[in-house]
């Protein structure tokens, strides 16, 4: 039997942050049609079901249209079983059609709740599925029959020992030891697996696909399969994602130019491995002379028709050697050796005023 | 740098003149309205042409305000020096700028000189216009001598890197500029608008919990609406369910004497109808048997017959063999052709044939039966008899069939016109029922509409809020990078408040080191010309004075007109002190002391003394005192 992982949609995000509210609409339906794929290569791959492990829907109250969307979709797979487990994001119940949703559809509460997957009794495989959505309430740990294949789903923040009741916290102790096979975890949004106890692993399934930028690197899912033994599972990565996200840090300390800065932000460009569907952020680091200033407009312009997104962050610090004004005899030298001289200034600020007035005094733009 | 001669060919009102200058003071003593001005402004326009060409009217243009009264050309030279070299400027001027002409010739070749252009002012003093008129250049209608740029740069010495301080004014006004698109106690400014964005955000932002609220308000509304309408329906169901039983249950009896009476004569009449089936089914079979017997029969008697038949045949066929034998044996007798004794013989064949001929007869008559014959006769008979039986029984039974058959019949149509009448009874009661469970229905149908259209409803008003918390929470999702932004731009802004300041003070620091020697100057000259010290004088970094009076700086600009005029002509020359610190321009001024009382003119004319020691004074004036 063949089995989904997957978490963190957040079907139906705003994005307004990022994009303009058109470019955020085509954003929003390549979000649910990521959904849309992951149901037609679950149909393809002949898996029996879908665990979606918290934040299917980026807030409480998604559009009626993205819920009528997700619910037409675990209806037209109707020989797909669909686990759905709220998290913190939409911690209220999607208004489906009908009180329960699609009969395929096995929700959860805020107590512990088992469904059964039945794979093979006469091997005696019963595959169980256990979730409990976040809550105030401690979580208390689950009752499981050692004799099935367990996999219980939760949405949270991993932390070891017993933690005081908080919705967003799995405590590793409460889990342990209780017959887990695999623990299928949501919140985080990268891939992360590790042994749970002696017997199961943890593993968090990263977002389906990213959104922003810390959600750089390969996005998907988890494939489990059940194995020969009885209580064997298989699993395997699977990136999924449509579009992938890279941060690129471009350090620029040594140019003396804008020129320069232009070649470096080229070559870090063109060797990278993004490519025109992507999200690119190119984030300039290191030092920057005071006298270069790289025109970000031109630079966005000049990038931004390469990558499905491009954007422009600039962490330089400004860099000006105060040494080489000592002896200079203009009103830049005096300038310099005015602020320097200056009480109550910090490092970042008297930087900032020398390199606004230096830029001032040679006509560049001020920041 | 010293004026040699002038020579005017018209300008004004002067033409055809002809001026030697001095080295030290050269003194123009001329009545009002001879065109003192007039000459000082052809000096001034000589190296630094017209003021106003842009000007359509004389009191703008100094090129109208000039042009000759009685034609001729407008020009003129001037012959001057600067180090070891002498220049004669020559300059003509038309109605227009472009139909200026200016040559400049080395004075001792007698050559074009290319070594000043037509901007010769500002090439020979450093200087432009403007500062020209601020410092060498005294008029009696412009006595502004607040130090400009140009004056500060050249003060500074700074010809070579006389960008710092113009680049100081444009990175002030770049500054200013930008603390004025950013100025956050402004409406117009950027902070200003972000913050009030940031206020409409955080407002919407306030609204969530008390919007989710009444969403969470509304989800409960609706999972109770929706338990109602599920109540709603099976209560329905339940009474639809309970009323149709209960329908059934309250309907009176029927007539079970009739009906007992009815069932025993269907029970006699299907013993009856077996008994018939009985009777038939034997006759059927004793048929058969009938038939079969009388097949058997007829083949025996058909087999007898023909037994008999070829037996008659035999006896028939030997009667006519003998009878024929007897003929020929007669015939031959006859004929002699065989002995007598077998005309007897012929006459028995002949009774022999007649017997058998009559014995042909006999079988063919009256043959007894054999005995399997005579057996299947009997049993034919038997059978016959037994079918006959049989239909007098089946006949009887048919009767009595059709007998109880009319009872049970007649049974039946008594039982139903009583059930009929029985029913029309219970109709007429579950007509009554009916009506009643309907009402009951409808009210129920009625409810579950009106829960229907109040959870379609509160549904509706779900959408709105969910709508209205999306749209909120998408304005929260900014606040975070508007307030980024707000604060990156108030660092900005407090970044160019303390730069400007900060470069303020730099400029201050970096003129400070000429104002010194300019302050030095001005006490020599302000001494020079009242007799009193300068401590009380105060300057600044833009060569402004101000006098201390008790403890208190005093513009001078409040003061007397002579006053004014007394400390205007120490600044300036203090400036040009500062500007001119080798090579000493010629200087121009048109009657500077005519505002001076006697007392202090007494001071101007040493002044006038002292200067024309260091420097070339062309002195203009139209008072004998003032000399």
């Amino acid at each position: 039997m063949k089995i989904i992982h997957c978490s963190d949609l957040h079907l139906d995000a705003d994005l307004r942050t990022k994009y303009d509210a058109a470019s955020a609409a085509e954003r929003r339906a390549e979000l649910l049609d990521t959904f849309r794929r992951l149901c037609r290569y679950a149909r393809e791959e002949a898996v029996s079901a879908v665990l979606i492990c918290g934040d299917l829907f980026d807030t409480a109250s998604p559009s009626s249209s993205a819920v009528r969307t997700v619910e037409d979709l675990i209806i037209a797979n109707n020989d797909l079983l669909f686990f759905y487990l709220r998290g913190n994001h939409d911690e209220r119940p999607a208004l489906f059609r009908t009180r329960r949703g699609p009969e395929n559809l096995c929700l959860f509460g805020d107590d512990w709740t088992t469904w059964e997957l039945s794979e093979d009794r006469d091997q005696g495989r019963r595959i169980c599925i256990t979730g409990r959505e976040p809550s105030n309430a401690v979580l208390t740990s689950p009752e499981l029959d050692p004799s099935c294949i367990n996999i219980v789903m939760l949405h949270g923040q991993v932390r070891e020992g017993y933690t005081a009741p908080d919705p967003e916290s799995v405590p590793l102790s409460a889990l342990r030891g209780r017959g887990i096979d695999y623990l299928a975890l949501g919140h985080l949004h990268h891939f992360r697996s590790f042994a749970l106890d002696d017997r199961g692993i943890a593993a968090y399934c990263g977002c389906l696909e990213g959104r922003g930028f810390d959600e750089c690197g390969r996005c998907g899912f988890i494939l489990l399969e059940t194995g020969e033994s009885s209580h064997s599972l298989k699993t395997r990565f699977v990136p999924f994602a449509s579009r992938s996200l890279y941060s690129i840090p471009c350090p620029v300390t040594g140019c003396c130019s804008d020129t320069e800065v232009y070649e470096r932000i080229s070559g870090v460009l063109e060797a990278s491995s993004a490519s025109a569907e992507d999200l690119v952020r190119l984030e300039l680091t290191g030092e920057l002379e005071y006298s270069c200033s790289p025109d970000a407009a031109f630079i966005s312009k000049e990038w931004e028709g390469r990558y499905h997104y491009f954007e422009l962050k600039d962490s330089t610090e400004p860099v000006i050697h105060s040494e080489d004004f000592l002896c200079d005899a203009t009103l830049k030298g005096e300038f310099v050796r005015v602020v320097n001289a200056a009480d109550g200034l910090d490092s970042r600020e008297r930087t900032r005023i020398l390199r606004c007035g230096l830029r001032a005094l040679l006509g560049e733009s001020l920041f | 740098m010293k004026l040699i001669s002038c020579r005017i060919e018209n300008f004004g009102k002067l033409r055809d003149f002809t001026y030697h200058f001095e080295d030290g003071l050269s003194v123009l003593f001329a009545e009002n309205g001879w065109g003192k001005s007039t000459f000082a402004a052809f000096l001034k326009v000589m190296f630094y042409g017209f003021d106003g060409d842009n000007r359509r009217s004389e009191d703008g243009s100094e090129r109208l305000r000039y042009r000759p009264w009685g034609g001729g050309v407008y020009g003129g030279s001037v012959i001057w020096s600067r180090g070891d070299k002498t220049y004669r400027m020559l300059r003509t001027f038309g109605t227009r700028r472009k139909e200026d002409t200016f040559v400049l010739y080395d004075e001792e070749t007698g050559l074009p000189s290319g070594d000043f252009s037509e901007n010769t002012g500002e090439e020979l003093f450093g200087i432009d216009r403007d500062s020209f008129r601020r410092t060498v250049f005294w008029s009696q209608s412009d006595h502004e001598t607040s130090a400009t740029t140009s004056i500060q740069a050249k003060i500074g010495d700074l010809s070579s890197q006389q960008d710092d301080l113009p680049a100081y004014d444009a990175a002030v006004k770049r500054l200013s500029r930008e603390m004025e698109r950013l100025r956050p106690d402004r409406a117009s400014g950027l902070i200003r608008k972000k913050e009030d964005r940031l206020a409409v955000l955080q407002a919407d932002e306030a609204r969530l919990p008390l919007l989710k609220a009444e969403l969470e308000e509304c989800s409960a509304k609706e999972r109770a609406l929706s338990d109602e309408l599920d109540n709603i329906r099976a209560h329905r169901q339940h009474y639809a369910l309970s009323a149709s039983e209960k329908t059934s249950e309250d309907r009176p009896g029927k007539d079970s004497e009739a009906q007992r009476r009815l069932e025993n004569s269907e029970k006699k009449l299907a013993m009856l109808l077996e008994k018939d089936r009985s009777i038939q089914r034997r006759g059927q079979k004793e048929r058969q048997e009938y038939l079969r017997i009388k097949e058997a029969l007829q083949r025996e008697l058909l087999d007898q017959s023909r037994q008999r038949e070829k037996q008659a045949f035999i006896m028939r066929a030997g009667a006519g063999a003998s009878a024929a034998l007897a003929v020929i044996f007669s015939v031959l007798c006859l004929t002699g052709i065989l002995p007598a004794p077998v005309f007897v013989l012929s006459l028995l064949l002949l009774a022999a044939g007649a017997a058998m001929f009559w014995q042909s007869g006999r079988i063919s008559g009256d043959t007894p039966e054999t005995e399997e014959i005579l057996r299947l006769r009997e049993e034919k008979e038997w059978y016959r008899d037994s079918l006959r039986e049989l239909s007098r029984k089946m006949e009887t039974s048919r009767m009595r069939l059709r007998e109880q058959k009319a009872v049970c019949a007649a049974l039946r149509r008594r039982l139903d016109r009583t059930e009929q009448v029985r029913e029309t009874n219970v109709s007429e009661a579950a007509g009554q029922i009916s009506s009643e469970v309907s009402g009951i229905l409808r009210e129920y149908d009625r409810q579950e509409e009106d829960c229907r259209v109040r959870l379609q409803e509160v549904r509706s008003q779900s959408e709105e809020l969910a709508e209205m918390i999306r749209d909120c929470s998408a304005s929260a999702s900014l606040i975070e990078n508007l307030q980024s932004e707000i604060g990156t731009l108030r660092e900005q802004y407090d970044t160019c408040v303390s730069t400007l300041s900060y470069l303020e003070e730099a400029r201050n620091s970096f003129t400070s080191r000429y104002m010194n020697p300019f302050l030095r100057s001005f006490s020599r000259y302000y001494s020079i010309l009242t007799g009193e010290s300068a401590d009380a004088v105060r300057t600044d970094a833009d060569f402004s004075i101000a006098i201390m009076e008790e403890g208190l700086p005093r513009d001078p600009s409040l003061m007397s007109e002579g006053s004014r005029d007394l400390i205007s002509l120490c600044r300036r020359m203090a400036m040009i002190d500062a500007m001119y610190p080798e090579e000493k321009p010629f200087l121009v001024l048109d009657d500077p002391f005519s505002n001076l009382d006697d007392e202090r003119l007494k001071g101007g004319l040493r002044f006038l003394h002292s200067a024309s020691l260091e420097y070339q004074i062309i002195y203009l004036t139209c008072h004998k005192s003032r000399f």
